[in-house]
């Protein structure tokens, strides 16, 4: 007897909360023929983590889900509370605190538009109106995008109900935050996230930009236990559904024939059949690595992944420290800090000179000796999260978890040797390490009981993802949120092949972009099922009304789906008529 | 205030959004169409952590009656870099079954470099252990293993641990002090001064005694103490490693690391915490658990002996298998011929993580890796888990 059905609606390869989510999703809509492949052995993907000791371990830092208040839920907190998962949720305040010596800057930002504009005047005064009015827009635009990703309606309709996101949509960040005249300090403030990411905002849209701002300044709430458990939850209810999840299985090939994807088949030689295939696992992987066979793979596929950049990945030390966070000089959840504000971060691979410099130098160099150029890491931004004051469940009483993350473009480790990696390892926690201290003045070394490093190598070993990223692209003019939502039909290269979530600026791999995986999947159902039409026997799952999108986030309670529905029928007729 | 952006003006404003799709458009179809395959960094990844590795025997050492050492060659001459106190695992395929094995790496992880790489391991064996019987009987010059490595966090970390290491060893947990003595002798752990106490019963049962002399005989960095419990006539240190032989042997801020028995384990920590030692500063390795479960704190006695089902779901299948009370679940599976993937074989590292359907198992309390999670929900680690009922169990498909 064998391990698979002979046949699955779905597959989805990665049991991340992105997969995961879209398994739920799916399921909620009358497809429950899925199967789930993870390659680990527990749920969640990057939010798996691992137990070392008695902790437990994120492999880099733990990012924040936006999932808004209860009264408010963002997609995501709407979505988890469908799913019964949002229970544990605690309002947070903070959003983060930015430290800039050189610039004389040390503020924390909270939550809520006045109040982060009121904490920016008090620093730089005379910029309240400024910063709330580019918040305001922030949060027009982003829930104009809301609307829009399911539906895009005519030129008029998108004039007069989004005209915010209209007008903003062809500039880069820079471009309409310069419109608000606000003092350079002001913009440092506000912008400490994007300079972390090495993103320069010339080339960020706009509406990417709003999207984020929007949410990073809004009220949240934070999970109060390890976002693994989370995943856990979410495979028992795929499973208690009917949804099959299996781990330890790799996915090495997609089956494709005539243009369509038949199955996939794992690293232990099972060949797996489905209708449709969902992959956490970046195009950039999938196409030139995976398809089975490679001649059919598109061009154009091809041409899709050579046009994008893949984000930098992180370099984290992760540490328990005996002690408070308090007693240890850490008093925030998130905080940005650098010496000097520079969102290059450099993307040549080290020089043989320069990794043998690293290599001999038994010492750590000061900060000068670290060559600018090729330096693995953008030391100019560093993040410091202490997941203590998130969650005090996710840490053990008398103890203080610290992540510490830079970025490194990944092409920062390619001359980097085996017998090398762990020096370098070492030497860039040392380094991060020392420029925390700089700025807590507490030097909590000595007290250090676990400490951890992860590079894109550890990602790619633990995760598998293409050349350890976990990032997505990064964020262009030319790779517009927008207009890869409106060429998602064009660029679906292999019919039945879906993506979860391939936005530069979503961090990644996320509930949302399993969300919009399986509402592709659902809609081409759909559309397949209209297609073969009246009366017309088929095999197909029916999937339930209500799939074009209907979790849509307007800022607003979002009512019942009896209720969504009729507005959306006219808005399709609407769209219908203007095409 | 701005709430009305005007950039360049309502044309140019409006038609953004055309303008970005154009923009995408040309820049997909200007994009090269030759595939990038080449994951630079999923090679170092494999380099440092290859999936699966073929050795060689290539000389087999008599250290004393009881112990022998492995020396190992992969076939395509590559070793990973490890540290010292890091494992293989052993993929031994005996009958139908695939039994998987932890051996701390006793050679010195510079051994592994160079132009004649190899590691070795040290097996030592007395009366009806199951897997060095096969490896002493089975295993010749010339024949082949597989595996995989490198495994495990027991290892000396300088950015957290001192340079000065009190290492207590019993039996054969000498294996991961003695790869260490030799790295630190060939200088490579500057600074590092090693002091290793050594416990055993009697004096044959001395692992790599004459190694060890031979190392603190020649540097200066490395001392060893061996103390034996059970040999009255020993004109070295007798009884068992306690508070005052820690505390004679130890300096300011040192770190501690053990590696040995379960018994001694308890004797050990319970030292520790009399001389106050914060537990930043000892680790341990992998704590076999004991080959009687029934001396396990909280074992309930009147299991022993008992004979149980175990269903056993991969994916759609199922299994019926026999399972006895006094092994572990994965052995069970083994004796099965039903593959589950072990590392550590004492319920830390996770490696074999199975879900347990309905049933009631003991899980020993040493070394107990499952997350908070997971104790809630029925995730559990087979290598360190005792049936005490009927289970169903669901394990990953290998």
């Amino acid at each position: 007897m064998g391990f698979y059905k002979e046949r699955y609606d779905v597959i989805i390869i990665g049991g991340s909360l992105a997969g995961l989510a879209a398994a739920l999703q799916l399921q909620s809509k009358g497809v429950s023929n899925v199967l789930v492949l993870e390659r680990g052995n527990f749920p969640g993907g990057q939010a798996a983590g691992y137990v070392q000791n008695g902790f437990e371990f994120q492999i880099t830092l733990p990012g924040t889900m936006f999932v808004g208040t209860k009264k408010e839920p963002s997609k995501t907190g709407q979505f988890l509370h469908d799913m019964g998962m949002d229970g544990g949720w605690q309002p947070v305040s903070e959003c983060y605190r930015v430290v800039l010596p050189d610039f004389d800057i040390d503020v924390t930002l909270h939550a809520g538009y006045e109040r982060a504009a009121r904490e920016i005047n008090a620093v730089v005064p005379g910029t309240y109106d400024g910063v709330i009015g580019l918040m305001n827009l922030c949060r027009q635009v982003h829930d104009s995008m809301d609307v829009l990703s399911g539906n895009w309606p005519g030129r008029m309709q998108m004039m007069m109900k989004h005209a915010e996101f209209v007008r903003t949509a062809g500039y880069s960040a820079a471009e309409i935050i310069s419109t608000f005249r606000l003092p350079q300090k002001a913009v440092d403030i506000l912008n400490a996230q994007w300079v972390y990411m090495g993103y320069s905002l010339d080339t960020v849209p706009f509406t990417e930009y709003a999207l984020w701002m929007a949410e990073c300044f809004a009220e949240n709430r934070l999970c109060q236990e390890p976002l693994a458990k989370l995943a856990l939850k979410m495979q028992k209810k795929a499973e208690a559904s009917g949804i099959q999840v299996e781990f330890c299985q790799e996915v090495d090939k997609i089956l494709v024939k005539n243009g369509k994807v038949l199955g996939v088949r794992t690293a232990h030689g099972d060949e797996i059949h489905g209708d449709y295939v969902i992959s956490t696992l970046y195009p950039d992987k999938v196409y030139p690595q995976m398809v089975e066979p490679s001649s059919e793979v598109p061009q154009n596929a091809l041409r899709f992944v050579n046009s994008h950049k893949l984000s930098a990945a992180p370099v984290s030390v992760i540490m328990t420290i005996d002690g408070t966070p308090e007693e240890n000089g850490i008093r925030n959840h998130f905080t940005f800090f650098s010496n000097t504000l520079d969102d290059e971060a450099s993307d040549e691979p080290l020089s043989d000179a320069e990794v043998e410099h690293i290599l001999t130098d038994a010492e750590p160099p000061l900060k000068d000796d670290v060559p600018a150029k090729g330096c693995p890491t953008n030391y100019d931004c560093i993040t410091a999260v202490c997941p203590n004051y998130a969650s005090r469940a996710a840490v053990p009483e008398g103890y203080t978890l610290l992540y510490l993350t830079a970025l490194a473009p990944v092409t920062a480790f390619q001359n980097i040797g085996e017998d090398a990696y762990h020096d370098v390892k070492r030497r860039l926690a040392d380094e991060l390490i020392a420029a925390y201290i700089n700025i807590s003045g507490v030097d909590f070394r000595p007290w250090i009981t676990e400490i951890e490093v992860t590079t894109a190598v550890t990602i790619s070993h633990r995760l598998g993802t293409w050349k350890g990223a976990i990032y997505g692209h990064v964020p262009a003019m030319e790779h517009h949120v927008a207009a890869r939502l409106r060429m998602k039909k064009q660029e679906r290269f292999i019919e039945g092949l879906a993506f979860a979530g391939m936005d530069g600026n979503d961090a990644g791999i996320q509930v949302p972009g399993g969300l919009e995986a399986a509402q592709d999947v659902l809609n081409d159902m759909d559309e397949k099922r209209n297609a073969d039409d009246s009366g017309q026997k088929t095999d197909k799952p029916v999937p339930q009304k209500g799939t074009d999108g209907s979790s849509q986030n307007t800022g607003k309670p979002i009512p019942e789906e009896g209720a969504v529905a009729p507005k959306q029928k006219k808005e399709a007729v609407e769209n219908g008529k203007q095409n | 205030m701005a709430s009305k952006i005007n950039v360049n003006g309502f044309f140019r404003d409006t038609s953004g959004l055309p303008r970005m799709e154009e923009l995408r458009k040309s820049h997909l179809a200007n994009a090269p169409a030759d595939p990038d395959t080449d994951d630079f960094i999923r090679r170092l990844a494999e380099r440092l952590h290859p999936k699966n590795m073929r050795f060689q025997v290539v000389s087999i050492i008599e250290s004393s009656d009881y112990t022998r050492v492995y020396r190992l060659v992969p076939m395509d001459g590559h070793i990973p870099v490890f540290q010292c106190g890091q494992y293989m695992n052993l993929r031994l395929k005996i009958g139908n079954s695939v039994l998987t094995r932890p051996y701390t790496i006793s050679s010195a992880p510079f051994e592994a470099r160079g132009d004649n790489p190899f590691v070795e391991i040290a097996v030592h064996h007395k009366k009806g252990d199951f897997v060095p019987d096969y490896l002493f009987k089975k295993f010749k010059v010339g024949d082949t293993l597989d595996g995989s490595m490198p495994f495990g966090n027991f290892y000396w970390e300088p950015l957290r641990d001192s340079r000065n290491i009190v290492a207590i060893a019993g039996g054969s947990g000498i294996t991961p002090f003695y790869s260490m003595a030799k790295e630190v002798a060939s200088g490579r752990m500057k600074g590092c001064k090693l002091t290793i106490l050594y416990g055993s019963a009697k004096s044959d049962d001395i692992m790599l005694k004459d190694e060890l002399e031979q190392l603190s005989s020649t540097c200066w960095d490395i001392k060893i103490v061996h103390v034996l419990s059970d040999e009255p006539g020993w004109p070295g240190k007798r009884g068992l490693i306690g508070q005052e032989m820690i505390k004679r042997y130890s300096s300011k801020g040192c770190t501690y690391m053990f590696c040995g028995s379960f018994a001694m384990y308890g004797h050990v920590l319970n030292a520790l915490s009399e001389l106050e030692i914060p537990a930043r500063r000892f680790r341990h390795a992998a704590i076999s658990n004991p080959s009687d479960v029934s001396i396990l704190p909280g074992y309930p006695k009147e299991k022993s002996g008992k004979t149980f089902q175990i269903t056993v779901v991969r994916g759609a299948r199922q299994d019926s298998i026999h399972a006895s009370a006094h092994e572990t679940v994965a052995v069970a599976l083994e004796r099965a011929a039903i593959p589950i993937d072990t590392h550590c074989r004492n319920g830390e590292c996770g490696f074999c993580r199975s879900q347990l359907v309905s049933g009631e198992i003991f899980v020993s309390p040493v070394g107990d890796g499952r997350r908070e999670a997971d104790k809630e929900t029925g995730g559990f680690h087979p290598c360190s888990s005792w049936p005490l009922s009927d289970l169903k169990i669901k394990i990953p498909i290998m």
